[in-house]
């Protein structure tokens, strides 16, 4: 178990740093936009900028698909086995994921009292009422994202170039027929309902109510499945060479 | 000390003779240790069960003994032991090889004695 | 008794049979060569042995215990790989740092002692450093090891004659004062030729054949002479080779020597590891 606690830590302790490098270049990047705009316009009102965690995305998409490539390498190396190496990168996603979600649920929402017009995302579906949920389900849809790209990266991996196109391309073609199934085939009572259960999920009641509660289990759900399927594959994976 | 490892002859066997030739010459006295397995094997690059094979080969004939904890020695009389044994050794190492070259030269006997004859006036001469 | 006990190791790669029903052992406490030409299976094997890959048939037990997704080897075998699998941005202090962490029997003094030996600079990121630098890197990891198998891949790729001559130095040192397991894969024979105990020949994924130097030394050797002698001598004899130099025939033999015939020309000269490799591995065509 010793051995598990030392590979959580090197996962977590080598990213550790870049989330802030990530911060540091976000936020001058910010600044400068917001100095160019307060120059030229001469009004220092509204920043143009909303919804900085869409920027997040991109980097825990980044650091998930890294830690297939690099981070497996180098717990190979060391003698870890594939569940340890899951553990671990799991762990990092938890760890990165909540760290970021709480930053860019303090900053969202202080950013949103100094400059007008500034929405956080999670602000702009569901309204300012609880942080603590705005935290859990930002948390959670980072999360989301990173089991997503890992299980992509984990299958493109296993199964190669060429079956990774080909899947791709089969998914493509699975979206545009449940599309076709659903102006075609389906009534437009059975369209409306799955919206409605769609809505559901999300948390949005029929009734004009929000309960946080089920967006948080939709996207718990999501992670825990993925996850799961993620499981599936490592355990199957080899080193290529 | 040097191995060649394109002759006929096991790496052991170069080593036992090695030493072997170096105690007799006197560059490891009587009752004074010989190098460890470790340096050699280091030196030479060799394996150091290789270099033990060899060393056992000198045990077994009573010229070197392990003293417990303190390494290899050699023993004492060992110098009068080796030169019993090379002159026992001496009829095949050289004689007989010297006769096989001989016949294979045409060489009669009376021919041979002369040369070594020869040799020792030689000798005589040039000391 | 203490071992890696290769059993029935079956690996294939779209329909091309990397290994073929592989078994044999590497028992504890000797120092081996794993021989075997480009594409013989060398790698394949050592990464099915360090669970990096699967392999579709039998298992690789180490001290009794299987060695596939078993983190109870973890303190057992260690490989130092051709490849580079060490996360190149990390700093070579760091890398020893962390492999202290995640081993319990590695030595980091003795790491940043091996490292001024080879004039490794600690203080640079793997990928800053020279490929040969990057194997002496490596090189250094495994020797700070205290694991008892230890497997060397190429170890020597890209160094100098003076940092290889260290490398067997430290070996030798370390073995004698700790002994255990040391594999060394190579096609550096000649090198390595004194440094083994006990050879492992591995020809298009199967196991030619597993001997000690001594014995295969002494078994291996080659016969020469005219032609129709040199033919009459090698009838009933397991000929692996033969060479021709105008009327001189060559042949190389594995087995007991018979004594030459009376009045014969033949003469009989030693094989050494690399002529008897490279004999052995042509006689299977290629």
């Amino acid at each position: 178990m010793g051995k598990l606690k030392e590979a959580i830590r090197y996962e977590c302790s080598t990213s550790f740093k870049y989330i802030w490098y990530f911060y540091a270049i976000q936020y001058a990047i910010v600044a400068l936009i917001y100095a160019i705009l307060s120059i030229s316009t001469g009004s220092t009102e509204r920043l143009g900028v909303s919804c900085l965690e869409t920027n997040t995305f991109i980097y825990v998409g980044i650091v998930s698909i890294l830690g297939m490539t690099e981070d497996f390498k180098m717990l190979i190396q060391n003698g870890f086995m594939r569940k340890y190496i899951f553990i671990s990168t799991v762990s990092l996603f938890v760890f990165m994921s909540g760290i970021m979600a709480l930053f860019d649920t303090a900053a969202g929402n202080i950013l949103r009292h100094i400059v007008y017009g500034y929405t956080t995302l999670f602000g702009s579906i569901y309204g300012y009422d609880n942080i603590f949920i705005s935290w859990l389900w930002l948390f959670l849809l980072y999360m989301f994202i990173c089991v997503l790209l890992y299980l992509a990266i984990l299958v493109i991996y296993k199964i190669g170039k060429t079956l990774s196109i080909c899947l791709g391309v089969a998914l493509g073609g699975t979206v545009l027929l449940i599309t076709a199934v659903f102006q075609y085939v389906l009534s437009n009572e059975a369209v409306n309902k799955i919206i409605e259960t769609a809505a559901k999920a999300m948390g949005f009641m029929p009734d004009g109510t929000i309960i946080y509660l089920f967006p948080v289990l939709t996207l718990l759900l999501f992670v825990v499945v993925l996850g799961i399927g993620s499981y599936a594959v490592i355990r199957r994976i080899e080193l290529k060479s | 000390m040097y191995i060649n490892p394109n002759i006929d002859k096991p790496i052991f066997i170069q080593i036992a003779e090695q030493l072997e030739d170096s105690i007799f010459t006197g560059t490891y006295p009587e009752e004074t240790k010989i190098p460890s397995t470790n340096e050699i094997s280091v030196l030479l690059n060799i394996n150091p069960h290789t270099v033990l094979k060899g060393m056992n080969m000198l045990v077994d004939q009573e010229i070197i003994y392990k003293k417990r904890g303190l390494g290899m020695f050699v023993k004492e009389g060992a110098v009068i032991k080796i030169r019993q044994k090379r002159q026992n050794q001496f009829y095949d190492q050289y004689i007989a090889t010297l006769l096989e070259e001989a016949s294979k030269l045409q060489m009669s006997k009376e021919e041979i004695i002369t040369l070594i004859e020869r040799g020792y006036d030689h000798e005589l001469n040039s000391n | 008794m203490n071992s890696i006990l290769i059993k029935n190791i079956t690996k294939r790669y779209k329909g091309v049979t990397a290994l073929d029903n592989v078994s044999f052992s590497f028992e504890y406490g000797k120092i081996y060569g794993f021989l075997g030409r480009n594409g013989a299976g060398k790698s394949t094997l050592i990464n099915i042995m360090a669970n990096r890959i699967f392999a579709d048939e039998g298992e690789v037990v180490i001290d009794q215990v299987s060695a596939k997704e078993n983190m109870e080897v973890h303190e057992k075998i260690f490989c130092m790989s051709e490849v580079d699998l060490y996360d190149t941005s990390l700093k070579i202090k760091d890398q020893f740092k962390w492999i202290s962490r995640f081993y319990d029997s590695f030595d980091i003094e003795k790491a940043f002692d091996i490292s001024r030996k080879f004039n490794l600079d600690t203080n640079k990121r793997f990928k800053a450093l020279s490929k040969g630098y990057q194997s002496i890197f490596k090189l250094t990891a495994a020797l700070a090891l205290n694991v008892p198998y230890i497997v060397f891949d190429e170890p020597v790729l890209g160094l100098d004659v003076n940092h290889r001559e260290l490398f067997y130095d430290l070996l030798l040192k370390d073995y004698e004062n700790n002994e255990r397991t040391i594999i060394i894969a190579t096609h550096l024979i000649e090198e390595i030729a004194n440094i083994i105990e006990e050879v492992v020949l591995i020809d298009k994924g199967k196991v030619l054949l597993q001997e000690s130097v001594d014995t295969l030394l002494g078994t291996g050797y080659c016969v020469s002479g005219p032609e129709q002698e040199v033919v009459s001598y090698c009838r009933d004899k397991n000929v692996i080779g033969n060479d021709e130099l105008g009327n001189l025939k060559l042949a190389y033999i594995l087995g007991e020597k018979s004594p030459l015939p009376h009045g014969s020309h033949l003469q009989i000269t030693a094989m050494n590891l690399q002529k008897l490799f490279v004999k052995l591995t042509e006689k299977g065509g290629n």
